[in-house]
């Protein structure tokens, strides 16, 4: 057998019982019949048969012929598409898809159950396979097709009908066009063509046909001048078969159209005869494609599409190469060329996307099944199924959400009779939803059921012997949430065949790490859970994509590193050194703003030589200290230790070096590296065979300049450096939607269970001070911050709040634009959130307050800086002010938190301030008092009228 | 029948390889090292879009008591390695880089022979190159049994002395990590 033939057929298969799966839930669910949805059920079904049938797939006819003569009678109207005939089809569809698979399928069985749906006289017989032969056959012409769709209706007459075995020399037949169509046709009309055969012989092309018909053989044979002998009535067609419909049927059975390869072989171009057929020919004509009549796709096999991928990747490397060698602003030739380059390289880049809907689609069906199982009854939806991601990932990412929605079903969509009890409706619901967020996706997965009961994970745990009573007890719930992830965790007490064998939820979060995501839960106990997993677009070590790299230079040597790991990058002065990185039980780490990152050295990981810029030589040396905050030593921590009381000033032979804080995982690092070279796009290329097991590295690539650089992979330095990175407490999904006016805020916390907020964006910087620092004269404090001398206050001192207990630590908060320096000290605690709209937004702002919010389980008083700092230096803001006579402002802003924040800095003596909603309001003001303002503040994004119009 | 032999020297001895393996034989370029890799291995090239492992025969054949020094499972890299490998096809102009074929580009005469080449061209890093031989099989022996790796296959004698064959498929297997040569 032609395996490619097979292979293609297979995969045509699979998709087309894929649609007919759909269409099968799609009509049950609608409840209606829809003819258009049944008649292509029916086609896919038919052109399956046809295919098996030519590939001699016995098992598959058999199944497919039921499957479709089931399916003729809904379409015919003889039958609704009752629960019972979706079911029995979709067996028959499951069935269909093993037999593809090559596995095996109780096809009888099957087919009895498929009948058993059917009315006893519409019942059909197997008898119609198309056979043609696959090396020579250049004609097909099925008589399956006619014979299967013909018989179905005519069921109360054919008792009347004699079977007659025709076998005579082509050239005999008169009337006939001499190939196998037109004989085929000319039989037809005088009843049904069984089989024919047409071989060749010594006396030419020998026709052998059988023949279905209510003439007598004697007008037969007149009509086609046969000879007796060349006519024998064979035994009626058995109508028993009916009965037992799944037993083989003998060769001679089946319906076989052969053309031998001399006759003139022409494709099918005459009227067919039957309408039903007539679609079916033009498909077959057509290559027999199911998906034909899908659009305008193609099936490409994957490995071509990767060579594809790989050519236009190093074209692109190419044409880096050569603009960075050559000028070639002038040549426009050259410029269409790059541009063509570009394009093409994105849309075979866009081959790999795939819609995530295909993936969502899939668990329709599982869901309708497992919740018929369970007799629960479950509402499955999907949203944002046209979001992309890279095949790859969607590929990794199944097997994970299949596991989740599984569960979501067994466990957490209660019994409908439990459900009505809580005063919920008695459809559980289960939703997936996918949107994008900061460059990734969000794929949750929703469900409106129990929820997870923190208490019972919790004791369950413990049970297990999973953490310890005093570590549970310490434990907070996000963490005991995460337990459900632990190797060995289930809490449904029975498991059962569905789920619940605890084993499971701990390979869900390693899959979907390993292709770099995270997963996060949010439940409310009694209303639902939501898992949301964070997945990257694509995976950035795939082979040829064109991704924007970072270039390193650690101990002389380059490597490029992928930007979306960047967090970001920190210079170090080799005088900030030691203010900065610390030693932590032997291992240097970082303390970034209100974090303390673990420090890996690039080249301890790679196993290269520190090396240093000796100052006075600028020769380059090996440094031998062990340690950064170990100036002097080579030898042990001790010996470090004992020395340190010498290390003084600054580091006097280490360049400035460059720490690269990498987001792994939502989790923070930083390495250290002695240079960043400059930014590149680049495309990966992995890593040849025998350095494919070098561990840290995910690919290579070429720069510009033409030179081999490797990729360093984050994970494998995770990993060979046996970092535990936990997850950051303050990150959290912003499950639902992501509103666009989100805005940073600091969060911190003043006296216990009192928060504060100030935007991210008006502050330059934070810093922590220690108290003793902090230089008090008279009432007033101050401190020292590099050259400046910066007067501090404190929120008590301005605002009602509970003061600030005494600590030894503050943090330093010092405002953007403000007239003169001053520092904030505000309290521990602090961290960053995204903030929605969701501002009560106070009227009075004279008090330092401009609203509050509540925001994870706090209420948050929003800071106005400004207010704060006019009252902390009142002169050094009046003197401002009084530059500046009385000035109109028309601030248009649709948003009303930023309207009010806005307004809130503008409420100071001199400025009169209108406040509209949008730019047509805005527009109108201007047009009827043109002269009036003198400064006009715009948001861009505004409804009715934009910004800019 | 009688064989092309490529031949060249590595560490002053003369071996050689079928001549059809061969793609072609390069100046040296700019060896990417890979930190952490199997120190035989001299790091990365890229030629003309194709990139290829660098093998530095003259590690892989050197004598007994340097070889036990070679630990492929450690693959840990000195400061002398580096510093060496750094140097190679920027200093050392007597050396020459092979390419080797993948098998997908072998000739068709390989191809007939059953060559069973690599899943993607490598490189060698060799002294000097000879030339090429055609020998006759009558001069092809065994290898001595004193040899202490199997990256010799053959000896042939010809006029001016002894020509090591050496397999590059032998080698390749003996620096990929266990397994990793089942892959794909």
């Amino acid at each position: 057998m032609d395996e490619a033939l097979a292979e293609e057929f297979k995969a045509e298969s699979l998709a087309a019982l894929a649609q007919v799966e759909r269409h099968l839930l799609r009509l049950e669910s609608s409840g209606g019949v829809d003819a258009e949805t049944v008649d292509e059920i029916f086609r896919a079904v038919h052109s399956i048969k046809g295919g098996a049938g030519f590939l001699d797939l016995n098992d598959l006819v058999t199944l497919a012929h039921h499957a479709e003569a089931l399916m003729d009678e809904v379409r015919k109207g003889n039958l609704s598409l009752t629960p019972a005939i979706a079911d029995q089809m979709l067996a028959a569809v499951d069935g269909l898809g093993c037999l593809l698979e090559g596995e095996d399928a109780d096809v009888a069985d099957l087919c009895r159950r498929l009948n058993g749906q059917i009315p006893a006289a519409a019942a059909p017989q197997i008898d119609g396979i198309a056979r043609p032969d696959v090396e020579t056959a250049a004609v097909e012409v099925d008589a399956s097709e006619a014979s299967a769709l013909d018989r179905v209706p005519a069921s109360p007459s054919v008792s009347a009908v004699t079977r007659y075995c025709i076998e005579a020399p082509l050239a005999q037949l008169r009337g006939l066009p001499d190939c196998a169509q037109g004989i085929f046709e000319g039989f037809s009309k005088i009843g049904e063509v069984c089989s024919l055969h047409i071989r060749p012989s010594e006396a030419g092309q020998m026709v052998e046909l059988e023949l279905q018909s209510e003439m007598p053989a004697d007008i037969i044979a007149s009509l086609y001048e046969l000879h007796a002998g060349q006519l024998v009535p064979a035994l009626p067609l058995a109508k028993a078969s009916a009965a037992v419909p799944d037993r083989p049927q003998p060769a001679a059975d089946q319906a076989v159209v052969q053309v031998a390869p001399s006759p003139p072989v022409k494709s099918i171009s005459s009227p067919p005869p039957a309408p039903p057929s007539s679609q079916a020919k033009e498909k077959k004509s057509s290559g027999g494609h199911a998906a034909a009549s899908e659009g305008s796709s193609m099936r490409v096999s994957t490995r071509l599409l990767d060579e594809l991928l790989e050519a236009t990747g190093n074209m692109v490397m190419a044409r880096n190469q050569m603009l960075s060698r050559y000028n070639f602003q002038e040549d426009i030739s050259f410029a269409v060329l790059s541009r063509c380059i570009t394009e093409m390289h994105k849309s075979v880049v866009q081959q790999r996307m795939q819609h995530i809907g295909s993936l969502f689609e899939r668990f329709r069906r599982p869901v309708r099944d497992l919740a018929n199982k369970l007799g629960k009854e479950v509402e499955f939806q999907a949203i944002g199924a046209d979001i992309e991601l890279d095949r790859t990932i969607i590929e990794a990412f199944a097997d994970p959400l299949n596991h989740m929605v599984r569960n979501a079903v067994d466990h957490a969509i209660e019994d409908p009779a439990v459900r009505q009890e809580r005063g919920k409706s008695r459809v559980g619901r289960i939703m997936l939803r996918a949107y994008h967020q900061s460059g990734e996706v969000i794929v949750e997965i929703e469900d409106d059921g129990g929820g997870i009961d923190h208490e019972r994970v919790r004791s369950k745990a413990i049970d297990k012997g999973l953490i310890s009573a005093e570590k549970a007890r310490a434990m907070s719930p996000r963490e005991i949430l995460h337990l459900i992830f632990s190797p060995g965790f289930s809490t449904k007490d029975q498991s059962t065949d569905v789920s619940g064998r605890g084993v499971g939820m701990d390979v869900v979060k390693t899959n979907v790490e390993r292709i770099g995501g995270a997963v996060e839960v949010h439940t409310n106990l009694g209303a639902g859970t939501i898992f949301a997993f964070r997945l990257p677009l694509t995976q950035t070590v795939v082979s040829s994509s064109l991704i924007s790299a970072i270039v390193v230079e650690v101990a002389g040597q380059r490597f490029v590193l992928p930007q979306t790991a960047v967090n970001e990058i920190i210079q170090i002065d080799p005088q900030d050194q030691r203010d900065y990185i610390k030693q932590l039980d032997g291992e240097d780490v970082y303390q970034l703003r209100d974090k303390v990152l673990a420090i890996v050295h690039l080249e301890d990981c790679l196993s290269l030589e520190r090396t240093f810029l000796h100052p006075l030589t600028g020769e380059v040396k090996l440094d031998r200290r062990s340690r950064i905050a170990d100036r002097r030593q080579t030898e042990s921590h001790e010996n470090a230790q004992r020395f340190a009381h010498q290390r003084t000033g600054g580091d006097r032979r280490r360049n400035r070096q460059t720490l690269i804080v990498l987001d792994f995982r939502r989790a923070l690092f930083g390495i250290l590296v002695d240079a960043v070279v400059g930014v590149e796009e680049v495309v990966v290329r992995s890593t040849p065979k025998l350095l494919q097991s070098v561990p840290g590295f995910c690919g290579h690539t070429v720069l510009g300049d033409g030179s081999v650089v490797m990729m360093l992979d984050v994970a494998g330095i995770v990993e060979k450096r046996g970092l535990r990175l936990h997850d950051l407490p303050e990150h959290r999904f912003q499950a639902k939607s992501a509103l666009k006016t989100a805005q940073q805020m600091i969060t911190f916390e003043n006296a216990p269970g009192e928060f504060f907020a100030i935007p991210l964006m008006m502050i330059t910087l934070i810093e922590q001070i220690a108290a003793k620092d902090i230089h008090r004269i008279g009432k007033r404090e101050y401190y020292q911050l590099k050259d400046a001398t910066i007067p501090l206050l404190r929120l008590e001192e301005h605002l009602e709040v509970t003061p600030h207990r005494e600590v030894e630590a503050y943090h330093l908060i010092l405002p953007a634009r403000v007239p003169k320096p001053l520092g904030i000290l505000v309290g521990s605690n602090l961290r960053i959130a995204d903030f929605s709209e969701s501002f009560d937004a106070h009227n009075d702002s004279k008090n330092g307050v401009v609203g509050t919010a509540y925001y994870e389980g706090h209420v948050v008083t929003l800071v106005d800086l400004y207010a704060l700092a006019e009252r902390a230096m009142p002169e050094a803001f009046a003197a401002q002010q009084k530059l500046s006579g009385v000035t109109r402002v028309l601030l248009a802003e649709d948003n009303k938190f930023f309207a009010k924040l806005v307004s809130s800095y503008l409420q100071i003596p001199g400025i009169e301030l209108e406040v509209v909603e949008d730019g047509q309001q805005a527009w109108d003001l201007l047009q009827r008092q043109r002269e009036y303002f003198d400064f006009i503040i715009s948001d861009i994004e505004m409804p009715r009228m934009n910004g800019f119009e | 029948m009688n064989a092309d032999i490529c031949g060249f020297m590595v560490n002053g001895y003369r071996y050689g390889v079928p001549v059809f393996s061969v793609e072609e034989i390069v100046r040296p370029l700019p060896i990417t090292p890979v930190p952490g890799s199997d120190r035989r291995l001299a790091g990365i090239i890229s030629l003309r879009g194709v990139s290829a492992a660098v093998i530095d025969l003259r590690l892989c054949l050197a004598d007994r008591g340097e070889e036990s020094d070679h630990s492929p499972s450690t693959g840990t890299l000195n400061y002398l390695d580096i510093s060496r490998i750094m140097k190679i096809g920027r200093e050392d102009h007597g050396c020459r880089l092979m390419l080797m074929e993948d098998r997908f580009h072998l000739c068709q005469e390989a191809a007939e022979l059953n060559i069973q080449a690599f899943d993607e061209p490598v490189a060698l890093l060799v002294d000097s190159m000879d030339r090429v031989h055609r020998v006759r099989s009558t001069v092809r022996h065994p290898p001595p049994a004193n040899l202490s790796h199997d990256f010799i296959t053959a000896v042939y004698e010809l006029e001016d002395g002894f020509l090591s064959e050496i397999s590059v498929l032998n080698i390749l297997n003996d620096l990929l990590p266990a397994g990793g040569g089942e892959q794909s």
